[in-house]
C-alpha cells in the first residue's frame, strides 16, 4: 500500500487543477464532488496504510523516495515521504476532517460566485498540509508550510471585494512571515549543524550532542518563533481571530483543525532539538501558558460567535505549547488531535448557526435556536462540553493528560492550567447559552428565515460530533482503566528525547494524585458550567451594546487587551513613520535618482543601439567583415 | 617571422608579381597606346545587336525555373564521373549506391511533375 | 542511426502526399513520423559505435540533442498547423522543409568530422532561407529570406574557409585526428588559429552573436511567426550544440587566443541583446533582441568548457527552446496573419483567454529567469558552470543582463492585465493550439521543479 502513498498529496493537486481550470464550465455539484472525493481516496489510502501500521508494536518509519529535487555539490534533497506514527496520524486528521469540511462547504457555499475557486483553494490547502506532513526532510516542511500559508491568506481574503477582509488576509500573512522568518533561519542553521535536511539523519546525531548545546538552542528558539507565527502563540496571535473573515468552513479546517497546528506539529516531529534545549523547553512552557490563560480571558467577553471560538482556539494551541514546554508531547499530540475535532465540529456548528441566521454573527442577536436547528444544536453541544473538559468526551481525556503532567511539574503550573480550563468552560456555556437558549433577539425577518442547514452540512457535524465523543480512548489513562495506547504507539518518536532523559517522558503520578486532580477539575468546571447556566439561561443575561458604558476590566477584555492598538502604535505606525521619512527623503532624493539614473542609462543605450539595425544589408555585411577582421587582427596580435 | 609564416613567403612574391603585371600592363597599354575618340569607339560592343535600353528586362520565370532546374539536373552528372571510372572497383555496392543516388533524383523529378514545373502554359 | 534515414523519409512522404494533394493526411503523418523518430532516437541511446565511416558519432549529447530538436519540432508543427488552420497552400511544403532542417540539426549535433558539420549546416541553412521566404506574397518575408541567403551564404564562406585552413594544417578532417594533431603538436601554426577564429565566426553567425548579429531582428521579424520561433529555438539549438562539440572535442586544449574573443563576443551579445529589447515596442522583434541575448548565454558554458558545460548547454537550450515556443505560440494565437504585434496588443488578453495568459506568464517568467521555472535553473546551471572555470566578471555581466531582462519581459504582461482600451475579438483557438500551450506551461514548470530529469542526460 506504501507505494501508492505519492498519491495521496497529489490528488488534491490534481483536484485544484481541476477546479481552477475546468471549474467554471461543470456545474457547482462536480466541482464540489470532484473536489470532496479527490480529499476522500487519500483519506482510504490513508487508513489503507495505518491499519497494517499499527498492528506492528513499535513500527519503524517508511520513507519512500519520490524523486531527486536538488542535487549540488555536496547537498542533496529529495522529494520523498516519511511515513511514521506522527505524519500518518496527522494525515488522518487533514484528509479525515479535510473531506468532512469539503463536503460541508459544498452546502455552506452553495450560493457563493467564487463556488469553483472555493474548492480549488482547498484542494490545494491539503496539498500543501500533506505536503507539510509528509516529507521526510526541512525543505519539504518548509514548501507545505509557505504554500499552507499562501491558501491561508487566499481563502482569509476570499471575499476580496471587502476591504476589511484584505486587510485581515495581509495581517495574517505579515504575522506568519515574521514566524517564517524564524522558521528559515532556524532551517539554515540546523544545515549547518547537521549538513542534512532529513530528519531521521538529524535524529541520529542530535542523540550525541550534550544537553544544552547553545546551537541547539538557538535552533530550538528560532523554530520555535516559526511555531508562533503559524500557531498564534503570544505576542504573534492577533492574525488569528482576524482570520476569521474567511468563509467558515476555512476557519474550521484551516484555523482550527489543521494549519494552525503546523506548529505544534514541527516541534513533536523535532522533539529531540527540544528536549537538547531545556532553556527554550520553559520559554515554550510560560508562552502556552500564557497564550492559554490570555487568549480565555479575551474570549469571555466575545460577542462575535466565530471572535469567541478563535480565541477559545488560541488558548487551546496555548495548551498546546504548554504541554510541549512540559515536554509531554504525547499529550500536545493527543489534545490536538481531539481538538481537531471538536473545535471543527464547533466552528461547523457555528457556520450552520451564521448560514440560518442569514449571516448575523452577533450572539446577541441570537438566542433560542435550539428548536429552529435541532441537529445543529445537539451536536454543539457535544463540542461545547468536549471543549470544556467533562468525562468521557474527547476533551477531557487529552486537557486531564496535560494537566497531570503540569501537576508533575509543579502544582501552580497545574492551579493555572485549570483556571484556563474553568474560563473556557465558562465562555464556551456563556456561547452555548446565548445562541441557543432564551428568546431569539434578531429581526422578525430573521426569525422567519429561520431553518435547519441542509443534509450536505448536517452531516459533517454528526460525524464530527461521534469523533468528539470518542476521540478520547485512543489514550485513556491507566487510572481510568485505559491502556495508553497513543503514548505506546509514540513510543518510537520519542524513542531520542527518551534515550536523552534516560527515563520514560510522560509523568508518574500515584493515581491517588491523578483521581484527586481529575475529580477537583471535573467538579470545578461542573460548577462554572452552572453558574453560566444561571446566569445566561435562567436569568437571561444579554450581554451590553457595545455603546453602553463599560467597567475598566470589562472594556480592556472586550477590546482584547488594546493588543492590535498596541502593535499599531509600537510597530506599524513608527514603522509607516518611519518608511515615511525613508521615502519622502533618501528614497526620493537619493535612491531613486540612481535607480532612474540607470534605467534611463539603459533606455538611452537601447536607443542608441537600435539605430545601428538599419535594415540596409550591405551595412550589415560591411559590419560583419569588420567584426571579422577586427578578430583576425586580435588573434595575431593576441597570440 | 616565424617558421610557419616564412613558408607562405613565395606566395606574397607571386601574388606581388601578378598584382605588379596586370598593373604594369595597363598602365603601359595606356601610354603607349593610340588612342582614338569617335562615338563607335565609346559603345561597348562594336558588333552584333545594338544595346539599347535598361539592361533588367522582364522575362519569364517559367524560363528561369526551367534553367535552374537544368542546372540542377545537369550538375549531378558530375557525380557519375569519379563513378564512372571506377565502375569495376567499386561492384555491386558502389551500384547500389548509385541506384539509391539515382532514385533520389527521380523521386525529385516526380515531384517536379506533379508540381506542374515543366508546364509552361 | 536509423533516425536520419527515417527523417529523410519522411520528408520525401510529405513532399509527396502534398503534391497529390492528400491534405488530411498531411498533419497525422507529420506528427506520428515525429514521434516514431523520437523513439527510434531514443533507441540509439546504447550506441558507441560510429556511424556511416566514421562521419557520425551518435553519442549521448547527440541523441539528447536530437531529442529535444524533435521535441521542438513537434510543438511547432502543431502550432503551424494552428496557423495554416484556413489556408491550404504549401503546408506540405513547410512541413517537409522543417523536417529537412531537423536532418540538418541533427547532423550538427552528431557530426565526427568536418565535412558532416558543413553538410549539416548547409542543409539547415538551404531549407531555412525558403522557410523564411514561406509567405510567398508578403514583402517582408521575401526580404527576410533574401537577406538571411545573402549573409548567410556570405557567413557559410567564413566556416568553410575556416575548415579548409584546419584541414591544410592538420590534414584530416576527422574531429578525433585535429583533437590528436592539437595534442601531439608543440607550438600550431598560425593558419591554425586563423582557422578556428574562422569557424568561430562562422558560428557566431549563425546563432546570432554579436557582432554577426544584424541579420536576426531583421530576419525574425519578416519571416512568418513560426518560422521565426523555429529559428529562435530548433535552428538555435542546433548551432549552439555543434559549436560546443567542435571546440570541446577540438580546440579546447589550444591556449586561449579563442577564449578572448569569446569572452568579449559572449559578453556583448549578452549585453546588446538585452539593452535593445528594452525599446522594442514590437514584440516579434523584441522577442529577436531577446534571443539574441540568450545565445549570448548559451556561449557562457562553452567558454567555461568544463564537465558541467554540455549539461548545462542542454539544460538551458530546453528550457529556452520551450519557453521561446510558448511564448511565440501566444503571439501567433495574437496576431492571426499579421507580421507585426505591437506591444499594446496584448491589452485585455487576461480576460479574454485564462489559457494563452498563464502560457505568455510562465513562458516570460522563464525567458527572466524567475524560479521555479525552467529559466531560472537554466541560467543558475549557466552560471554555476561559469563560477567552476572562474568566469566571474561573465557571470557579473551576465547577471546585469538578466535584470535589464526582467524589464522587458513583463512588459507584455503589464499589457495583457490591462484592460483598459484593449480590443481584443475573442480568439479563435484550436485543439493542437491549446496543447501547445498546455505542454508549455507543464514542461516549463516540470523542468523546473525536477531540473535533474534533463540535466544529466548529455553527460
Amino acid at each position: 500500500m506504501e507505494k501508492f502513498a505519492w498519491l495521496i498529496p497529489a490528488l488534491p493537486l490534481i483536484g485544484f487543477l481541476f477546479s481552477i481550470f475546468f471549474g467554471k464550465k461543470v456545474s457547482k455539484t462536480v466541482v464540489a464532488s470532484v473536489a470532496s472525493i479527490f480529499v476522500l481516496i487519500p483519506f482510504i489510502l490513508t487508513v489503507a496504510i495505518f491499519i497494517p501500521f499499527i498492528s506492528v508494536a513499535e513500527a519503524e518509519a517508511i520513507r519512500i523516495p519520490l524523486l531527486e529535487w536538488i542535487n549540488i555539490g555536496k547537498l542533496t534533497v529529495n522529494y520523498s515521504i516519511q511515513l511514521d506514527q506522527l505524519s500518518l496520524m496527522m494525515m488522518l486528521v487533514i484528509t479525515g476532517v479535510g473531506f468532512l469540511i469539503h463536503v460541508y462547504s459544498a452546502g455552506y457555499m452553495h450560493d457563493d460566485d467564487g463556488f469553483h475557486r472555493f474548492f480549488a483553494y482547498l484542494n490545494l490547502f491539503i496539498f500543501f498540509m500533506l505536503v507539510l506532513v509528509m516529507g521526510s526532510n526541512f525543505l519539504m516542511l518548509f514548501i507545505g508550510w509557505e504554500g499552507v500559508g499562501l491558501c491561508s491568506y487566499l481563502l482569509i481574503g476570499f471575499w476580496y471585494k471587502n476591504m476589511d477582509y484584505n486587510k485581515a488576509a495581509n495581517k495574517a500573512f505579515i504575522m506568519n512571515r515574521i514566524g517564517d522568518l524564524g522558521l528559515l533561519l532556524g532551517i539554515f542553521l540546523i544545515y549547518l549543524r547537521f549538513s542534512s535536511f532529513e530528519y531521521s539523519r538529524i535524529a541520529y546525531e542530535a542523540i550525541d550532542i550534550a544537553i544544552g548545546d547553545p546551537i541547539i538552542t538557538t535552533i530550538t528558539i528560532l523554530l520555535f518563533i516559526g511555531a508562533i507565527g503559524k500557531s498564534a502563540q503570544l505576542p504573534l496571535f492577533t492574525w488569528l481571530p482576524d482570520a476569521m473573515a474567511g468563509p467558515t468552513p476555512v476557519s474550521a479546517l484551516i484555523h482550527a483543525a489543521t494549519m494552525v497546528t503546523a506548529g505544534v506539529y514541527l516541534i513533536i516531529r523535532t522533539n529531540i532539538l527540544f528536549t537538547l534545549a531545556p532553556f527554550t523547553q520553559e520559554i515554550i512552557m510560560f508562552v502556552g501558558l500564557a497564550t492559554a490563560l490570555f487568549a480565555a480571558t479575551i474570549g469571555l467577553k466575545q460577542n462575535d460567535i466565530k471572535k469567541v471560538l478563535a480565541y477559545s482556539t488560541v488558548s487551546q494551541l496555548g495548551y498546546m505549547f504548554f504541554a510541549l514546554g512540559l515536554g509531554a508531547y504525547t499529550a500536545a499530540y493527543f489534545h490536538l488531535f481531539t481538538h481537531a475535532f471538536f473545535k471543527a465540529l464547533l466552528f461547523l456548528g457555528s457556520g450552520s448557526v451564521i448560514h440560518a441566521m442569514s449571516g448575523e454573527q452577533d450572539l446577541r442577536k441570537m438566542g433560542g435556536l435550539k428548536k429552529a436547528l435541532p441537529i445543529t444544536h445537539a451536536t454543539f453541544l457535544i463540542g461545547t462540553i468536549a471543549i470544556a473538559g467533562l468525562p468521557p468526551l474527547a476533551g477531557f481525556f487529552s486537557k486531564d493528560q496535560i494537566l497531570a503532567s503540569a501537576f508533575a511539574h509543579h502544582p501552580v503550573l497545574w492551579i493555572m492550567g485549570v483556571l484556563g480550563a474553568l474560563m473556557t468552560a465558562f465562555y464556551m456555556f456563556r456561547l452555548y447559552y446565548l445562541a441557543f437558549h432564551g428568546s431569539f433577539r434578531g429581526t422578525h425577518e430573521q426569525e422567519h428565515h429561520l431553518h435547519e442547514s441542509p443534509k450536505t452540512m448536517t452531516f459533517p457535524l454528526v460525524i464530527l460530533a461521534v469523533m468528539s465523543v470518542i476521540a478520547g480512548f485512543v489514550n485513556v489513562p491507566e487510572v481510568l482503566g485505559g491502556g495508553h495506547w497513543l503514548d505506546n504507539f509514540f513510543t518510537p518518536l520519542l524513542a531520542g528525547t527518551t534515550l536523552i532523559l534516560e527515563e520514560n517522558v510522560h509523568a508518574h503520578l500515584s493515581h491517588t494524585v491523578e483521581y484527586i486532580l481529575m475529580g477537583s477539575s471535573v467538579l470545578a468546571v461542573l460548577a462554572v458550567i452552572f453558574y453560566a447556566r444561571i446566569r445566561y439561561k435562567n436569568n437571561g443575561h444579554v450581554p451590553a451594546e457595545d455603546s453602553e458604558p463599560m467597567s475598566f476590566l470589562e472594556r480592556l477584555l472586550s477590546k482584547k487587551y488594546y493588543v492590535d492598538e498596541l502593535y499599531d502604535s509600537i510597530v506599524s505606525n513608527p514603522v509607516v513613520k518611519g518608511a515615511g521619512l525613508l521615502y519622502n527623503y533618501i528614497e526620493v532624493n537619493f535612491i531613486d535618482r540612481i535607480v532612474n539614473g540607470v534605467g534611463q542609462l539603459v533606455v538611452l543605450s537601447s536607443r542608441t543601439a537600435r539605430f545601428m539595425q538599419t535594415g540596409n544589408v550591405g551595412f550589415y555585411i560591411f559590419a560583419m567583415v569588420i567584426g571579422a577582421l577586427v578578430i583576425l587582427a586580435a588573434n595575431t596580435f593576441l597570440h | 617571422m616565424n617558421g610557419s609564416t616564412s613558408e607562405y613567403l613565395p606566395m606574397l612574391i607571386q601574388s606581388v608579381f601578378a598584382l605588379g603585371f596586370v598593373a604594369m600592363v595597363l598602365i603601359i597599354t595606356h601610354l603607349i597606346g593610340p588612342s582614338r575618340k569617335s562615338a563607335k569607339k565609346l559603345e561597348n560592343f562594336e558588333c552584333g545587336v545594338e544595346a539599347k535600353g535598361n539592361a533588367r528586362l522582364p522575362f519569364s520565370v517559367k524560363y528561369f525555373l526551367t534553367a535552374i532546374l537544368f542546372v540542377l539536373f545537369d550538375v549531378e552528372v558530375i557525380f557519375f564521373y569519379p563513378w564512372a571510372t571506377n565502375f569495376k572497383e567499386f561492384g555491386m555496392d558502389g551500384l547500389l549506391s548509385m541506384a539509391l543516388f539515382v532514385a533520389l533524383f527521380l523521386l525529385g523529378f516526380l515531384y517536379l511533375r506533379k508540381k506542374q514545373a515543366f508546364k509552361w502554359e | 542511426m536509423t533516425t536520419l534515414i527515417f527523417l529523410s523519409l519522411l520528408g520525401f512522404l510529405v513532399l509527396f502526399i502534398g503534391a497529390f494533394d492528400y491534405k488530411k493526411l498531411i498533419l497525422p503523418t507529420v506528427i506520428i513520423g515525429l514521434i516514431v523518430a523520437f523513439f527510434l532516437n531514443a533507441m540509439d541511446w546504447e550506441l558507441t559505435a560510429t556511424s556511416f565511416y566514421g562521419m557520425i558519432d551518435y553519442n549521448h549529447y547527440a541523441v539528447s540533442f536530437t531529442g529535444l530538436m524533435i521535441v521542438s519540432v513537434l510543438l511547432l508543427m502543431l502550432v503551424a498547423s494552428y496557423h495554416f488552420r484556413n489556408e491550404g497552400s504549401h503546408i506540405a511544403d513547410i512541413y517537409a522543409l522543417m523536417i529537412f532542417t531537423l536532418i540538418g540539426g541533427l547532423l550538427m549535433t552528431s557530426f565526427s568530422n568536418l565535412v558532416m558539420l558543413f553538410i549539416g549546416i548547409e542543409i539547415l541553412s538551404i531549407a531555412l532561407y525558403i522557410l523564411a521566404g514561406s509567405r510567398r506574397l508578403n514583402i517582408a518575408s521575401n526580404e527576410a529570406s533574401l537577406k538571411y541567403f545573402l549573409m548567410g551564404a556570405f557567413a557559410s564562406g567564413f566556416l568553410l574557409f575556416g575548415i579548409t585552413l584546419i584541414f591544410g594544417v592538420t590534414n584530416s578532417f576527422n574531429l578525433a585526428e585535429i583533437s590528436d594533431f592539437v595534442a601531439d603538436t608543440e607550438e600550431l601554426p598560425t593558419l591554425f588559429s586563423t582557422g578556428v577564429m574562422l569557424i568561430l565566426i562562422g558560428f557566431a553567425f549563425k546563432i546570432g552573436a554579436v557582432p554577426f548579429h544584424f541579420w536576426t531582428p531583421d530576419v525574425y521579424q519578416g519571416a512568418p511567426t513560426f518560422i521565426t520561433a523555429f529559428m529562435a529555438t530548433v535552428v538555435k539549438t542546433a548551432g549552439i550544440a555543434a559549436f560546443y562539440r567542435l571546440f570541446d572535442s577540438c580546440f579546447s586544449g589550444i591556449d586561449g587566443t579563442w577564449f578572448k574573443i569569446l569572452w568579449i563576443i559572449c559578453v556583448a551579445t549578452i549585453l546588446l541583446g538585452n539593452i535593445t529589447a528594452v525599446m522594442q515596442n514590437e514584440s516579434k522583434r523584441m522577442l529577436a533582441w531577446s534571443s539574441v541575448s540568450h545565445a549570448g548565454y548559451l556561449l557562457i558554458p562553452i567558454l567555461a568548457l568544463n564537465e558541467l558545460s554540455s549539461s548545462a548547454i542542454f539544460y538551458y537550450s530546453a528550457a529556452y527552446s520551450i519557453a521561446s515556443i510558448t511564448a511565440f505560440a501566444v503571439l501567433i494565437g495574437l496576431s492571426k496573419f499579421q507580421n507585426d504585434l505591437p506591444l499594446d496588443q496584448y491589452k485585455g488578453l487576461a480576460k479574454n483567454n485564462p489559457i494563452m495568459t498563464t502560457a505568455l506568464v510562465v513562458s516570460m517568467f522563464s525567458l527572466a529567469g524567475i524560479p521555479p521555472l525552467a529559466g531560472f535553473f537554466g541560467k543558475y546551471f549557466v552560471f554555476l558552470t561559469a563560477m567552476q572555470s572562474g568566469l566571474i566578471y561573465v557571470v557579473v555581466i551576465a547577471i546585469i543582463g538578466s535584470l535589464i531582462g526582467i524589464y522587458y519581459y513583463f512588459k507584455p504582461l503589464i499589457y495583457a492585465f490591462n484592460n483598459e482600451g484593449g480590443s481584443l475579438e475573442k480568439i479563435e483557438t484550436n485543439f493542437a493550439f491549446n496543447f501547445v500551450l498546455m505542454a508549455g506551461i507543464v514542461l516549463s514548470l516540470l523542468l523546473g521543479i525536477f531540473p535533474d530529469i534533463l540535466r544529466n542526460l548529455p553527460g
